[in-house]
């Protein structure tokens, strides 16, 4: 029964995603984009996959809308309207993408059917993880286990891709605090949203709540779903909130510029720092095992310290990124 | 009982995305986003019972506080975009 | 044919190649970064489904489940979004400063300015 709802949601996300190629008012598109990623969620909710729902519950509806809105509101919101011609190119276009859609269809035919336990993961894979999750780490979920722990060396790679995508980004577009003077007076201009009464003292209400869940999430991850990547995004959704309302001008004087570069670097430095760690205390690199006398206690030191890392990390890059925008907004 | 629940919710998700798509003005969608934004919390909330683990309702949480913020954005975006054009209008007045 | 066990791959071909379409046919640059952002979400489907086992639960062990759902993909997924959403801003960011040089954000309009 649950397949269908699962099949239900994934028709509708089917014609979402053709209404939002189809559309050429770009507002719409983003507008349908939170859609598709609430429907997406939702599936993976049903795909038992809890943790990769709570991240694109965080990061597609609020931090994706946000970026894209952004860059909408800096270059224009409509596509410019082409000649309707049956061209060769666009023949062309369809064509290709009609046959490989159906060399995708066809490979299909192969895949053992949904849940089915024969399936190769299922068969040595899946059984392994879950045994030496309970045998040498000792926490309830397994995702973070096999996340900070098992698959760490990856975690790290990601962490600095994050950290690298942040960087490039203050790249291209600055990161803003230089090019405005200094206690600039507060005009019409960064105000943000402080003269509509109603969303600001709601806003002001919700915002403490949305940073103690993010401090949840990141501290209960290794007991429920959560980890340090959703928390960097509720987090960084939390700080952008506030910029929302007051303007970006106060949400940089309560978090300046140098705290956001400090927290990219710093999150990244301590993963690495306690992977050098594990050389350094006689093992190997990123072996948890030894920062403590009782090896399953030191897996428990590590994954805290590089899940504090990530955190840190996510949620400085995500802020940074958002400053970068709004920042050409008010320029 | 959940499945009553969890398919009354799906056809609402249902009518709601058909007037997101359909919708002549901007405020049908960004109405029918937000909608949608709560019917998603409903869905996931009465799936966490149906599966029998009710420690998922932290994602519940998570999504009803972001979704909060995408509309938010989307005011921001509004009044942005109103300012624009009335500075648009004086510099063009001034000339 | 198994239309129930199978319908969750065509379905991420479908939005593969809808993503697919909107970065090869749309000349607008944001439209592209929103076609690419379609194709990772299609990708990211693909994994999950091939993780779910019938009668699991979400890896998360408590009392009373016994059998899991595969962690694998679904880890490789949780840092992919992440690193799907660094990615979206850097593009989106290289848009803005396309707009701030070239005044536009339309393939062949840019292209057309670029002519000797």
């Amino acid at each position: 029964m649950t397949t269908l709802f699962g099949i239900f949601l994934l028709t509708l996300l089917m014609i979402t995603g053709m209404a939002i190629v189809h559309t050429r008012n770009l507002f719409v598109a983003v507008m349908l984009m939170g859609i598709a990623s609430l429907l997406i969620a939702a599936s993976f909710f049903l795909l038992d996959a809890a943790d990769v729902a709570l991240t694109e519950a965080a990061i597609g509806a609020g931090i994706s809308t946000v970026l894209f809105l952004g860059a909408l509101a800096l270059t224009s919101e409509r596509e410019r309207k082409r000649r309707r011609s049956l061209s060769t190119s666009s023949l062309l276009q369809f064509g290709i993408v009609g046959v490989v859609a159906l060399i995708v269809i066809w490979a299909t035919f192969d895949q053992p059917r949904l849940g089915s336990p024969s399936a190769p993961v299922q068969a040595h894979l899946t059984p392994w993880y879950i045994e030496s999750t309970r045998d040498l780490i000792d926490i309830p979920n397994a995702v973070t286990a096999v996340l900070a722990s098992f698959r760490g060396y990856d975690t790290l790679g990601e962490v600095v891709v994050v950290f690298t995508a942040g960087v490039g980004v203050l790249f291209l577009l600055g990161t803003g605090a230089s090019s405005r003077a200094a206690g600039a007076p507060l005009s019409e201009d960064n105000a943000g949203l402080r003269h509509y009464l109603i969303p600001r003292i709601l806003g002001r209400l919700l915002i403490p709540f949305i940073l103690l869940l993010g401090f949840y999430v990141q501290f209960h991850g290794e007991y429920g779903p959560g980890g340090g990547f959703q928390a960097g995004a509720i987090i960084a959704a939390s700080v952008i909130l506030y910029a929302l309302l007051e303007g970006e001008q106060r949400a940089l004087s309560v978090i300046p510029q140098g705290v956001l570069l400090a927290m990219m670097a710093g999150g990244t430095l301590l993963f690495g720092a306690v992977g050098v760690a594990g050389i350094v205390l006689g093992s190997n690199f990123l072996d948890y095992s030894v920062l403590s006398e009782d090896p399953v206690n030191g897996q428990h030191w590590g994954i805290l310290l590089i899940e504090m890392g990530i955190g840190i990390t996510v949620a400085g890059v995500l802020i940074s990124i958002f400053h970068a925008f709004a920042a050409r907004a008010t320029a | 009982m959940y499945f009553a629940a969890i398919l009354a919710t799906l056809v609402t998700m249902a009518l709601a995305l058909l007037r997101a798509v359909r919708g002549p003005t901007v405020y049908d969608r960004v109405l029918a986003v937000n909608m949608f934004g709560t019917k998603t919390v409903l869905l996931l909330a009465a799936l966490a019972f149906l599966f029998g683990r009710p420690d998922f309702l932290d994602l519940v949480l998570v999504y009803a506080l972001i979704n909060f913020i995408g509309v938010f954005a989307v005011l921001e975006f509004f009044r942005y975009r109103a300012m624009r054009a009335r500075q648009g209008q004086v510099e063009a007045q001034r000339e | 044919m198994d239309i129930l066990g199978l319908y969750h791959y065509w379905i991420f071909a479908v939005l593969l190649m809808t993503g697919f379409f909107a970065i090869v046919a749309k000349p607008n640059l944001v439209k592209k970064l929103i076609g690419l952002s379609l194709f990772q979400s299609a990708v990211f489907l693909c994994y999950i489904t091939m993780g779910k086992i019938e009668g699991g639960t979400a890896p998360i062990m408590g009392e009373g489940a016994e059998l899991f759902s595969s962690p694998l993909p679904q880890v490789l997924i949780l840092t992919a979004i992440v690193v799907s959403i660094s990615t979206t801003a850097l593009g989106l960011g290289l848009v803005l400063r396309i707009k701030d040089e070239y005044g536009s954000i339309e393939e062949d309009e840019i292209q057309g300015q670029d002519q000797p």
